[in-house]
């Protein structure tokens, strides 16, 4: 690895930069190419100019901006309550022995059916609204979350359960400062991880019919025939999802760097 | 179920510590046996909520969520009941399931190609990894069931918007989960490989994709529930075939019981997949360890 990334040396610091650039670009020319020689029609794929020019009409669109909103409100509040449900049973699960693998078995029976084919019983059980997003949201978040808790404590350093142990300290006190801590790192994991699922089934049940939010308005332009108003809402998303991500991983590297410093 | 029983027996002194001691002690004769009756004791769990489902169903007598025996009687209508030449699953069975899956196995297979392809490519070339790194990282982060207006627009309600859907969704990961076990191969095997004047193609057969395996399996498995998830989707939003679109028909004809029974079904080619996938893992992963152990 090191010799080889020696040899791109020539391009200097800036390399990276500069490349990530090129390779964008390219993907703009092969974009616009696939345009120009009809290998896709226009009306499904537009080129990248009328796409870019389509962000001003969707960023001025207080729709969408409700709608971004909406959705970001449900993803938020689904790994808020699924993270604290999930790690609160996660710990339960972990302390007794005997409730361990038959947790598992639980978690991985109710995780194989997709949340997504729960979108039609959801809407009949509690409407079109905020709640049915966050419910079926919650349904596909609170597994990984749970099997990432119930790995970190299982990778819990034997010595310091011990040490806790011979301090006699209480049931809480043990979960506080020697389990939650070390499986901190797993947990945080697991949390990213439910950020975008919870993101891909919130919009799902947007598609399939949610009043609100950014997968409804998304659906109103392809009904109206504008695809590249579409695309332009589809780039924004992927922006924010990958900005979202990156500050995820960000903010878990100085959290676990905190726990590695304890 | 002898681990729930054995903590009441003894006061709760150190419950944790009680069932491994037990389970250590029956001679080797009896362990296999031993072992199966733990994997049927791990379900008691699992049998406890069923039964409280089951008993709110019938407390609650609501519509929309009848109590699990009556799902499992339906289950068994709907879906089991054919001749033994069909292995007693019914033609609604053979008709829907192998229609989503020949989509499932269409478009992840097409992702496991093209994203292992285009990993190990990623992976082996810096420049290559430095221009189109950031763009691969993009493309994972659009939640992809965003692109389902689009895949409709391109594909028509057809199998390839299916397919398409699949593949979109589920490629990106195995494609980075590749990259980075390929970058994070020990560079001394390649070193040893090269003054061996080991062949191009053994060097990336032998050497490269089997020391990234681990990596590669575990994009695989984290694709293969996207690949799930997305067919199922798919197939609620638009098509006229499937388990989705079964669901979609049980529903707006107020036959709240064939959908669950269908979200049985889809459960359980969920965990077969998984179970298949995780037994072809420990296959090429003990494989992986014992090359491992005579490199050395």
């Amino acid at each position: 690895m090191q010799t080889e990334q020696a040899t791109v040396r020539g391009a200097g610091r800036a390399g990276p930069v500069v490349l990530g650039v090129a390779g964008v670009v390219s993907l703009l020319l092969l974009w616009q190419l696939l345009g120009a020689l009809d290998v896709v029609p226009r009306s499904s794929l537009p080129g990248p100019w009328s796409v870019l020019g389509a962000l001003p009409t969707i960023l001025s669109d207080q729709d969408f901006l409700a709608g971004a909103l909406d959705s970001a409100a449900a993803t938020g509040l689904t790994v808020l309550v699924g993270s604290l449900v999930a790690v609160a049973v996660g710990l339960v699960a972990s302390s007794f022995a005997f409730l361990q693998r038959p947790t598992m078995v639980v978690v991985n029976t109710f995780r194989s059916v997709p949340a997504t084919a729960l979108i039609p019983i959801g809407v009949l059980i509690f409407g079109l609204g905020m709640q049915m997003k966050v419910s079926i949201a919650l349904y596909a978040v609170v597994w990984p979350i749970l099997i990432n808790t119930i790995y970190g404590v299982a990778t819990t350093e034997p010595m310091r359960r011990d040490v806790a142990r011979s301090l006699r300290w209480g049931w809480w006190r043990q979960q506080a400062l020697v389990t939650l801590p070390s499986a901190l790192p797993s947990i945080l994991t697991g949390v990213r991880v439910a950020v975008g699922i919870a993101l891909v089934v919130v919009i799902s049940t947007e598609l399939l019919g949610a009043r609100y939010g950014v997968g409804t308005v998304l659906v109103q332009y392809t009904q109206a025939s504008r695809p590249e108003v579409v695309y332009a809402g589809v780039l924004l998303l992927g922006t924010a999802g990958a900005l979202l991500f990156s500050a995820l991983v960000r903010a878990e590297r100085r959290l676990v760097r905190w726990v590695h410093h304890d | 179920m002898t681990s729930p029983t054995t903590p009441p027996l003894t006061p709760p002194l150190t419950p944790p510590l009680t069932p491994p001691l037990t389970r250590t002690r029956p001679g080797r004769a009896t362990t296999a046996l031993r072992r199966t009756a733990a994997g049927v004791g791990n379900l008691w769990l699992l049998a406890l909520v069923l039964v409280l489902w089951e008993v709110y169903g019938r407390v609650s007598e609501s519509l929309f969520v009848p109590p699990i025996s009556r799902i499992l009687e339906n289950f068994g209508d709907v879906w089991l009941g054919g001749p033994a030449s069909q292995l007693f699953l019914s033609d609604l069975f053979w008709s829907e399931v192998t229609t989503s899956l020949s989509r499932f196995a269409r478009g992840w297979g097409l992702a496991v190609v093209v994203g292992i392809a285009c990993g190990v490519v990623l992976g082996r070339s810096p420049v290559i990894a430095q221009m189109y790194g950031p763009v691969v990282r993009f493309f994972a982060a659009i939640p992809n069931t965003v692109l389902l207006p689009i895949a409709v627009q391109i594909f028509g309600v057809a199998s390839n918007m299916n397919v398409f859907l699949i593949f979109l969704g589920s490629v990106w990961v195995v494609m980075i989960n590749t990259a980075d076990g390929v970058a994070g191969v020990d560079p001394m095997w390649l070193r040893s490989a090269r003054s061996l004047r080991v062949p191009r193609w053994v060097l990336y057969a032998r050497v490269i994709v089997p020391a990234a395996a681990p990596q590669i399996l575990a994009g695989l498995r984290v694709s293969l529930g996207i690949g799930l998830i997305l067919m199922v989707i798919s197939e609620l939003y638009a098509t006229t075939e499937g388990l989705g679109f079964q669901i979609v028909v049980a529903q707006s004809s107020f036959r709240y019981l064939d959908m669950w029974s269908a979200f049985v079904l889809i459960g359980l080619i969920g965990i077969v997949l998984n179970l298949a996938f995780g037994r072809i893992e420990t296959r090429l992963l003990r494989w992986q360890r014992r090359t491992g152990l005579d490199a050395l």
